[in-house]
């Protein structure tokens, strides 16, 4: 690789997103242990990539103000606030559950196989519940991490995050608030792999009653 | 003898502490005669970009620090064994090439052997020395600074890249972007590490 080929390819970029085929990383590592700009790009791009995996890239905590609030302001605001904890609570606890949880609470999941595995399941959802989803992983091994999100039949994403990968065998459970669906109709859940190696779709009919 | 460098211009920003050489034929005549000076400018140009590459291919830090330390050993016995190099500017096309071949018969024998679990590995015991557990310490710190003078959306960028690992596809979807142009936010956000970094330095 010429250095006019590397720089004009973000060949640095390229090589610490892994996003290089074999070769070109065997050519592009010719290229830097000879040209002493491009070595030193990689050495400055691989302390901002290792400085973040160290979790040095923290996010800026928002600014406190500490202000003293009349009493006549706080109890009005306190019980509302009770009052919104306590909904909140229930509007995020597992549909049809009854009870509390002051003992051992089991959960009904919906297993979704992938895209290539059998037909569409229905999951029946109920406004302001949620849906527990047990993601069978098939063949597919995560690293550590993987990312999920999930898509209207429009492609609209409704919810996207990224959770702990888990023991190899075991399924993913996801719960999912009910208001993430919007309305009934086809979904689609894609599992990614975190170095974006690879994804895995669910699809999956949402109806909600 | 190192007087040639006295002058101490800075060859790399990055590595702010190592003065410029030239990888000419007095350069690997030093490294021959065991110069430690010239010895300690080698392993610690060539060892930042063996570690880089090294780790990309191997699983943990005990093999890569051994593949190094191997690939090094190669390429001082084979420059004292035909007194130098037919092209000394190629020193560093030659250290990849021993690092390549090192690497290759690692994959061979690790194909021929039983691998180990990963929790296998044992801890490596052997210990930085003072110097540069300090250098270290003192680079962590500047390297925290660089990223935390980072605008924040780039900063998230990084960590949804580097520390969250996500998909790179999903995180062009979220930000609307193609990969291509997810190449010039990392590029735009190494710029300005490298400006924070190399600021550290100077304070």
């Amino acid at each position: 690789m010429e250095h006019r080929e590397a720089v004009d390819s973000l060949a640095t970029e390229r090589y610490i997103l892994g996003e290089m085929s074999e070769a070109e990383r065997d050519a592009f590592e010719e290229h830097f242990f000879t040209c002493e700009i491009c070595a030193d790009d990689m050495l400055v791009a691989d302390k901002m990539r290792t400085g973040v995996r160290a979790g040095l890239a923290k996010t800026a905590a928002p600014a406190v103000t500490r202000q003293r609030w009349p009493i006549a302001v706080v109890i009005p605001w306190a019980a509302a606030a009770t009052l919104a904890l306590v909904a909140g609570y229930e509007a995020l606890r597992p549909a049809g559950e009854a009870g509390s949880l002051t003992g051992p609470m089991a959960l009904a999941p919906m297993t979704l196989r992938p895209a290539t595995r059998g037909e569409e399941p229905t999951i029946t959802a109920t406004p302001g519940g949620v849906v527990t989803l047990a993601v069978d992983l098939g063949v597919a091994r995560y690293d550590r991490t993987l990312s999920y999100q999930i898509r209207n039949d429009r492609g609209d994403v409704s919810g996207s995050g990224s959770a702990a990968a888990p023991t190899p065998g075991a399924p993913l459970l996801l719960l999912v608030p009910s208001s993430v669906f919007g309305a009934s109709g086809r979904h689609t859940l894609t599992l990614g792999d975190a170095r974006g190696a690879q994804s895995v779709d669910y699809h999956f009919v949402v109806k909600i009653q | 003898m190192v007087a040639s460098v006295a002058e101490c211009s800075l060859r790399y920003g990055a590595l702010p502490q190592l003065p410029r050489y030239e990888f000419d034929g007095a350069y690997i005549q030093r490294l021959i005669a065991e110069d430690p000076e010239t010895e300690r400018h080698f392993s610690q140009y060539f060892g930042e970009l063996l570690t880089l590459k090294l780790r990309s291919r191997l699983k943990s830090q005990t093999q890569v620090d051994d593949a190094k330390q191997e690939t090094f050993a190669r390429v001082l016995t084979t420059l004292k064994r035909k007194n130098g190099l037919a092209s000394p500017a190629s020193l560093g096309a030659f250290v990849n090439s021993v690092c390549n071949n090192v690497l290759f018969e690692l994959y061979r024998s690790g194909s021929r052997t039983t691998p180990l679990e990963d929790d296998v590995d044992p801890p490596d015991d052997r210990r930085p020395d003072v110097v540069a557990s300090i250098a270290a310490g003192e680079e962590r710190v500047r390297v925290r600074r660089a990223l935390e003078s980072l605008p924040e959306k780039e900063r998230e960028l990084l960590r949804w890249l580097f520390f969250e690992e996500r998909d790179k596809d999903m995180i062009c979807r979220e930000l609307k972007i193609d990969r291509n142009y997810l190449r010039v936010l990392v590029h735009r956000a190494k710029a300005r590490f490298r400006e924070q970094f190399d600021a550290g330095d100077k304070d």
